[in-house]
């Protein structure tokens, strides 16, 4: 589900969403890995930040 | 196995096996004769100068049709042009052209059949029998009729669709100067590596994604035909730290004379040594990092987690096929080409996890009923000059096979390859033969699969 923008409280900093292109390509930068990719592991592994950086991490050691 | 053991068939060409097979030789002589009856003549236009997908189907083609067309593949038009993609030491694309068997000439030849990259002048070419115009556009490649008003744009850069486009270049000339099927030259043949369904055009597909990252650790098993061939296409692309790849290389067997009529890597030089070493001296030298494993493929062992998870197959050995998915590579890329003098222009390309594992495809394959060749008259003639029954079973069972078939082949594989590494689409199977490309069928991935790093490596800074 995409970021609700009217909600400009206290940013969303445990959940991250993968229809929303800023969040990917800010993972895809940190990591070091192709946004599609980036992608398909948050529709995987569901809008839990921890997680997604989690297997994130994991994947970023076949990264040269 | 030593280098000194001679098989027979080990120094026939194979397509010249073809011309035998088919019956459209008397002899092996006369199978021979043909093969080095045939040249081509290739166009080169300025716009080559600044593209290294047009300088890749350039080379590609010249590679492909110097084991093909052994009366001479003559190329007009790459003077002074610098080298856009990697080759040895050359740093002109006439250097290259020369080194992978072309002779540079200062105008087109009139009588040979053509294939033409970016524009030559209408002067130059003429009125001919044959003459193609090899186009790409990002993701698609292929060749027309030349003149033909869909020429793709060439403005998207993409290193496989220049293989692609060059080796169905060479294909269809081979085809029409073979003879006997009169499509070749008179139609477009291509298609889009990023979507290779059939039902995409490729002369309007989408470009696709510009490269970001490229493969960096390949498990590669086979390294004759196909696997060189693959090896070509890698070769090709612009790695930005080619010393970030790591390839394991593993086959058992060692080059023989026939090697250089099919594989895209082999040369006079180096025949007699294992095809391990002699791919580990080629990677090397284009700066990746190679470590070789010299046995058959077999479920005898694990891949450990340190190594590559990436299996990228091209063998024609069912037991191997078989045992793909049982070392546990993350991922599988397999490939196969057709056998006979019909089916040598089909290809297969495979990737596992898939709707159906690679030992229930392959698990319980037989030999098949492969065509029976013996009584056709250039074995007659070789039975007659003495050659006992086992050498003519032997010889009767090489396999028929052309470089270009492969490398149609190797621009499918990597970009499979390179639609894994960006975390893209994949597919399960891609099936068609370059008799009529436009009968192809491919299966898109519907498996789960979980997301998966294969090894990633950066593009050149050139090439972002």
């Amino acid at each position: 589900m995409a970021d609700d923008k009217k909600q400009t409280g206290k940013p969303d900093r445990v959940r991250v969403s993968a229809n929303e292109p800023y969040e990917v390509d800010y993972l895809a930068k940190k990591h070091q890995l192709p946004s599609p990719l980036v992608k398909k592991v948050i529709e995987q592994e569901g809008p839990s930040r921890d997680k997604v950086e989690s297997y994130l991490n994991n994947m970023k050691k076949n990264r040269k | 196995m030593t280098a000194s053991t001679s098989l027979p068939g080990d120094d026939l060409h194979r397509l010249a096996k073809l011309f035998m097979d088919s019956g459209e030789a008397q002899t092996q002589a006369k199978a021979e004769q043909m093969i080095r009856s045939y040249r081509l003549a290739i166009g080169v236009g300025p716009e080559v100068a600044h593209s290294p997908t047009l300088q890749a189907g350039v080379l590609t083609a010249v590679n492909t049709a110097a084991r093909t067309f052994l009366g001479g593949v003559e190329v007009w038009g790459v003077e002074d042009t610098r080298l856009l993609v990697p080759w040895k030491r050359c740093n002109t694309l006439a250097e290259a052209v020369s080194d992978l068997g072309g002779r540079i000439v200062t105008a087109v030849p009139l009588a040979l059949p053509l294939v033409v990259f970016g524009d030559v002048p209408r002067a130059a070419v003429a009125e001919r029998e044959f003459a193609l115009q090899a186009t790409f556009n990002g993701w698609a490649g292929g060749v027309l009729p030349l003149g033909d008003s869909h020429r793709l744009r060439e403005h998207d850069e993409f290193v496989p669709s220049g293989v692609l486009a060059g080796a169905l270049g060479v294909s269809e000339a081979f085809q029409h100067v073979r003879g006997g099927y009169p499509l070749p030259g008179r139609r477009d043949m291509g298609l889009s590596l990023w979507k290779p369904d059939a039902e995409v055009d490729w002369r309007t597909a989408d470009a696709g994604p510009p490269l970001e990252v490229l493969p960096a650790r390949l498990w590669m098993i086979g390294l004759g035909h196909l696997g060189q061939a693959i090896l070509w296409t890698l070769g090709l692309l612009p790695y930005g730290e080619p010393g970030e790849v790591e390839l394991v290389l593993q086959d058992f067997d060692r080059l023989v004379t026939a090697n250089e009529s099919t594989s895209v890597l082999t040369t006079s030089a180096i025949v007699g040594q294992p095809k391990t070493r002699a791919m580990a001296q080629w990677a090397d030298a284009r700066g990746f990092k190679s470590r070789i494993c010299e046995r058959l493929f077999r479920p005898n062992f694990k891949i450990a987690d340190d190594e590559p998870s990436v299996g990228v197959c091209g063998v024609d050995n069912a037991l191997a096929r078989a045992a793909l998915e049982d070392v546990g590579f993350k991922r599988v890329i397999e490939a196969g080409l057709g056998k006979g003098t019909t089916e040598y222009l089909a290809l297969q390309v495979h990737t596992f996890p898939a709707a159906k594992r690679a030992s229930s495809i392959w698990g319980s394959a037989t030999a098949g009923d492969d065509e029976s060749v013996l009584d056709r008259p250039a074995y007659k003639a070789l039975a007659d000059a003495g050659v006992d029954g086992c050498g003519l079973t032997q010889l009767a069972g090489r396999t028929v096979g052309a470089s270009f078939v492969g490398a149609v082949t190797s621009s499918l594989v990597v970009a499979e390859m390179l639609r894994m590494s960006g975390g893209y689409h994949s597919y399960e199977v891609v099936d068609a033969t370059l008799r009529s490309l436009i009968n192809r069928r491919a299966v898109p991935s519907q498996t789960v699969r979980d997301p998966f790093n294969p090894g990633i490596t950066a593009v050149s800074g050139a090439n972002r």
